[in-house]
């Protein structure tokens, strides 16, 4: 019985090993891993779209939106823990109320000093269920809050995550968030708007 | 029959014999290397996405968002200074992180002739559109107080579409 496998057989009549030629593949190689190392994306970036807010002018006002029921919904992120605020106008059922309702709920920060972002979900989650059919939350932010802190509250409001038969799907809750400066009633807006006529004018613009 | 050491001892003298005068590299586990690699690399590889430039000193903080980056006019925002379009225009903001004016006029002034540089190629260029694009990559410490700055002043600059620029998180 033979045991080993076939050999070609020269015709000197010795056994010889069969030979692959590797130098093509190999040019591939060294071709193709240098490119691809080079484009390679080990970070990937993403874009978080955000709003700012804009005053009512005429043509808003020409095109009025049909009610949410939620004529305006604000999340405010302070130091000292999160709220969300907003005006209710239509109650669960659809139907317009006579008074408009204001809604209030507080959000302290957790023991080790975090924000309770679960729990503002479960808020917001609410009244998406509530209000399908509104979109928009106002980010009201404090000074002294970090930029991580706010993208981390902005993923918490556009968008919630669960699992379905073992996938990980995702459902948008409020996707259009505005970010805008908290404001006290005591100082008003803070910080002072300066305007950009004179900057204009030396630039050549005006 | 032949016993299997006497196999084993013509095979080596075979082995020397055919390859004498010959310098032997065994390529097989260079080969295996670069077909793990190259599958691997295949795999992560991207086609879509936008080219950025990113400061070695910004640390971005990631976000859920899977949102693909646009052609946009980016403002970078790091802890020291302000860059626009990889071009560094502010290196001192102690006095910017400090003061009350909402307004930056460096940045206000370099992201203008940008507006009004676009703006007369839209006139000349028949398939260039204007959007007012900016993307704002902020490092993750930087506090709310000195990014509304950069917000306001982009959006005086007729930059008013804004996105922020982060890292996907899985």
């Amino acid at each position: 019985m033979r045991s080993f496998p076939p050999r070609r057989k020269t015709f000197t009549g010795q056994m010889q090993a069969a030979d692959v030629d590797l130098t093509p593949i190999m040019c591939l190689f060294i071709i193709l891993v240098p490119l691809l190392l080079l484009t390679a994306v080990f970070e990937r970036l993403a874009a978080l779209k955000v709003g700012l807010p804009q005053a009512s002018t005429l043509e808003a006002q020409e095109k009025p939106r049909e009610p949410s029921g939620i004529v305006e919904l604000r999340v405010l992120l302070q130091e000292t823990g999160l709220s969300v605020e907003g005006t209710l106008s239509h109650d669960a059922s659809g139907k317009e109320m006579d008074l408009y309702q204001d809604i209030r709920y507080e959000v302290p920060l957790v023991d080790d000093g975090r924000y309770d972002l679960p729990n503002l979900q479960v808020i917001l989650k609410d009244l998406k269920r509530q209000y399908p059919k509104h979109e928009e939350v106002v980010l009201l932010v404090e000074d002294g809050v970090s930029y991580d802190t706010i993208v981390h509250t902005m993923d918490t409001c556009r968008e919630e995550f669960f699992l379905h038969d073992g996938e990980k799907k995702r459902n948008p809750l409020f996707p259009a968030v505005v970010l805008s400066e908290s404001f006290s009633e005591e100082k008003g807006f803070e910080g002072l708007r300066e305007g950009t006529r004179t900057i204009d004018r030396e630039l050549g613009l005006r | 029959m032949k016993s299997k050491s006497a196999w084993t001892g013509r095979s080596i003298a075979y082995h020397r014999s055919s390859l004498e005068g010959r310098s032997m590299v065994m390529l097989t586990p260079l080969v295996d290397m670069f077909t793990i690699m190259l599958i691997f690399l295949l795999m992560s590889y991207s086609t879509g996405g936008q080219m950025t430039y990113m400061a070695q000193s910004i640390l971005m903080p990631e976000s859920l968002s899977r949102e693909q980056l646009e052609p946009a006019v980016e403002i970078s925002v790091g802890t020291d200074r302000i860059y626009v379009d990889g071009v560094v225009i502010m290196d001192d903001l102690t006095e910017w992180q400090q003061t009350d004016k909402l307004l930056i006029p460096t940045l206000y002034e370099d992201l203008k002739m940008k507006a009004v540089k676009y703006k007369k190629m839209e006139e000349s260029v028949p398939l260039f559109r204007f959007t007012g694009k900016a993307t704002i990559q902020a490092d993750k410490v930087i506090p709310f107080r000195f990014l509304k700055k950069v917000l306001y002043t982009a959006d005086r600059a007729d930059f008013p579409n804004i996105s922020l620029a982060v890292f996907q998180k899985d």
